[in-house]
């Protein structure tokens, strides 16, 4: 039933389909969901007829569950994607409302491995493709065999670097890429992970606030901060568990096709970010990190905001690097992009009367630029250190609010894909805002006209030093 | 360059190509529809007997002065949008109180976008708004004369497309 099983590269034209367990699969979780539905909700008349009402519950939710598989039976005979003849993937799904995508790779912006709990159990996964242009651009494949899934990322990648003829060209590349070094760069240890949630400054803020809640509301014996007490533990606490859940045994490797990135407790994700996909980086210090030397980086790739803004999307697929000490991230930012040394890029501070407007966080502001890259600090409490590529500059604007005007102040920010990560040149005296924004706009568009990153495969060799 | 705080918002070599003043006589009219709200208070006020007579006159008189201000800032406002076309990036500068000014690379533009609400239709006035792949962009121009947007929008998306880059 799954064709090219065998065969890592198949034919451009050949139909594929995913695992035909795949209605099982995605049907079963219904029918203990649908067993309590029908127990709770029919609750009083359980007692009322008693024990035979678990039988039937357990028929209702098993009829639901077959009538469930056969519905994604027909959802499963209606998917198929393949490679087509300009080497675009293509994705025909749905029942009712049939849906034709075609995803044009020379777009793609990552290729995502997903393992959810249950598919996990049986050993299969779900693979994400994502190209620019927001949420249309999207294509999930759900289920595929893990080598299955390992083989298609690899097909896609090597087609997405530029290389049509599969057969031929690519095999240098495809073996390349599967067979050559994955070297991991950096793990991330799960008590550094717990700890760095909870010492980062909203957070601990919040918890320390609730402790005090604590204190106070014992000590005048009142009621009133009982009630604000899960709220403002509760919710930090939150999303400490889900960032730890999604975060957990945090893995990067390098490999040929870009790096690559592993984590997640229940379910797992292994993410792929091919070389010069990345939109900007942005390296954040929170104040109580500092006595470790920690840092996160953020990435932004084109097209992950686009498709989902709960931050649980935000956070799975937008963090390089959850936490480690300076010199690790100095080393993951040199994979991903090799050609930039941040050490060189000399930063000009904000002006003295800048402290007039930022009172705190004066002393820090800085920007910067070398021939590759635009840098812009900024923060005191949470410290920021944002890079963007010239080559991924969309826009710059200069803003000025009347006590900025007051002051000869005006605050530049270069314009990038959505994403978690913002460049502001904040403060700058307001003649020289002008000009660093013109500045860019040039660098930008001089940028763009060289770059040739994403098709690295078609260069003779990856940007990257891989192999 | 040797620019000074006021050139900080400046035009690069001619002046700003402004937007038509249609935009003002648009804009007022449209504000004018909240002075409905004073109005009806002041209805209420003058048929409820026990109210004193200067209430809805005071109600009034404020409604007046805040719609002549509103009046002025519109205009003001409206003269402060701004585009010139370079050689290679479009400009776009707007505000008075918050200025902002934004460039953007004619290679960057994704989508070039013509919209007109009825009460621009009305008088004969289209926004143009640019989309690059940035959300932040918002390089957008309210107050084109149909002709002048659709021109526009054409030499645009044409040196876009000359300029054209990935993402």
């Amino acid at each position: 039933m799954t064709p090219n099983q065998s065969a890592p590269m198949g034919a451009a034209g050949a139909k594929r389909k995913v695992n035909p367990l795949t209605p099982i699969i995605v049907a079963l979780p219904f029918v203990p969901a649908m067993f309590f539905v029908l127990i709770l909700y029919s609750g009083g008349s359980i007692a009322a007829f008693g024990l035979s009402g678990i039988p039937f519950a357990l028929v209702c939710a098993l009829l639901f569950g077959g009538l469930m598989t056969a519905y994604q039976y027909l959802v499963w005979r209606r998917l198929t994607y393949w490679f087509d003849d300009s080497g675009d993937l293509r994705v025909d799904s749905g029942v009712l409302y049939r849906n034709e995508r075609r995803l044009q790779l020379s777009r793609l912006q990552s290729v995502e491995i997903v393992q959810p709990l249950l598919a996990r159990l049986f050993g299969m996964s779900v693979v994400k493709v994502d190209v620019a242009g927001g949420n249309a651009s999207k294509a999930v494949l759900r289920f595929l065999t893990r080598t299955e899934a390992e083989d298609l990322r690899r097909e896609i990648i090597t087609r997405a670097a530029g290389v049509r003829d599969v057969e031929g060209v690519a095999s240098g590349v495809a073996d390349q890429v599967a067979a050559g070094p994955r070297e991991v760069i950096a793990t991330v240890a799960t008590k550094d992970l717990f700890l760095s949630l909870l010492l980062r400054t909203s957070t601990f803020g919040l918890l320390a606030f609730t402790v005090l809640l604590g204190f106070v509301t014992f000590w005048t014996e009142g009621a009133a901060g009982v009630g604000l007490m899960p709220i403002t533990g509760g919710v930090p606490l939150f999303i400490v568990i889900s960032e730890f859940n999604i975060l957990y045994g945090f893995t990067i490797t390098k490999a040929a096709d870009g790096v690559r990135l592993h984590s997640g407790l229940l379910q797992t994700r292994s993410q792929t970010v091919p070389p010069g996909r990345v939109q900007a980086i942005d390296f954040v210090e929170p104040l109580l990190w500092r006595r470790f030397g920690w840092v996160r980086i953020w990435l932004t790739v084109a097209g992950v905001a686009g498709s989902g803004n709960d931050d649980h999307a935000k956070v799975s697929e937008s963090v390089l690097l959850p936490v480690a000490h300076r010199s690790v991230a100095t080393e993951i930012f040199s994979h991903v992009m090799p050609e930039v040394d941040l050490s060189t890029i000399a930063l000009e501070p904000a002006e003295k009367r800048a402290r007039w407007r930022s009172p705190i966080q004066w002393s820090r502001l800085a920007v910067g630029h070398d021939d590759q890259v635009f840098v812009a600090r900024r923060g005191w409490v949470t410290r920021h250190l944002s890079v963007v590529p010239h080559a991924r500059t969309q826009s710059v604007h200069v803003e000025q609010g009347p006590y900025q005007r007051a002051l000869g102040l005006a605050s530049v920010c270069v314009d990038v894909a959505p994403g978690p990560v913002k460049v502001l040149g904040l403060q700058r005296p307001a003649a020289q805002a002008r000009q660093i924004a013109q500045a860019q706009a040039d660098r930008a568009r001089t940028a763009r006209a060289v770059d040739t990153s994403t098709h690295w495969a078609t260069d003779g060799k990856p940007p990257t030093n891989g192999s | 360059m040797a620019l000074t705080i006021d050139d900080t918002f400046a035009p690069p070599e001619a002046d700003w190509v402004r937007v038509s003043p249609k935009l003002t006589t648009a804009r007022r009219l449209s504000g004018a529809i909240f002075c409905v709200i004073p109005l009806i208070a002041v209805i209420v006020l003058v048929v409820i007997p026990s109210v004193p007579r200067w209430i809805p006159i005071l109600v009034a008189a404020l409604a007046v002065v805040g719609y002549a201000w509103f009046w002025w800032f519109v205009g003001r406002r409206t003269r402060s949008w701004g585009y010139a076309e370079r050689d290679e990036d479009l400009l776009v500068t707007r505000g008075i109180i918050f200025k902002r000014l934004v460039i953007v690379p004619y290679g960057r533009m994704q989508l070039v976008d013509l919209a007109a609400g009825p009460v621009g239709r009305a008088f004969g006035i289209t926004t143009l708004q640019l989309h690059t792949a940035a959300a932040t962009s918002d390089a957008k121009i309210p107050g084109l004369t149909p002709d002048v947007a659709a021109a526009l929008r054409d030499r645009l998306a044409e040196l876009g497309e000359q300029r054209a880059a990935g993402l």
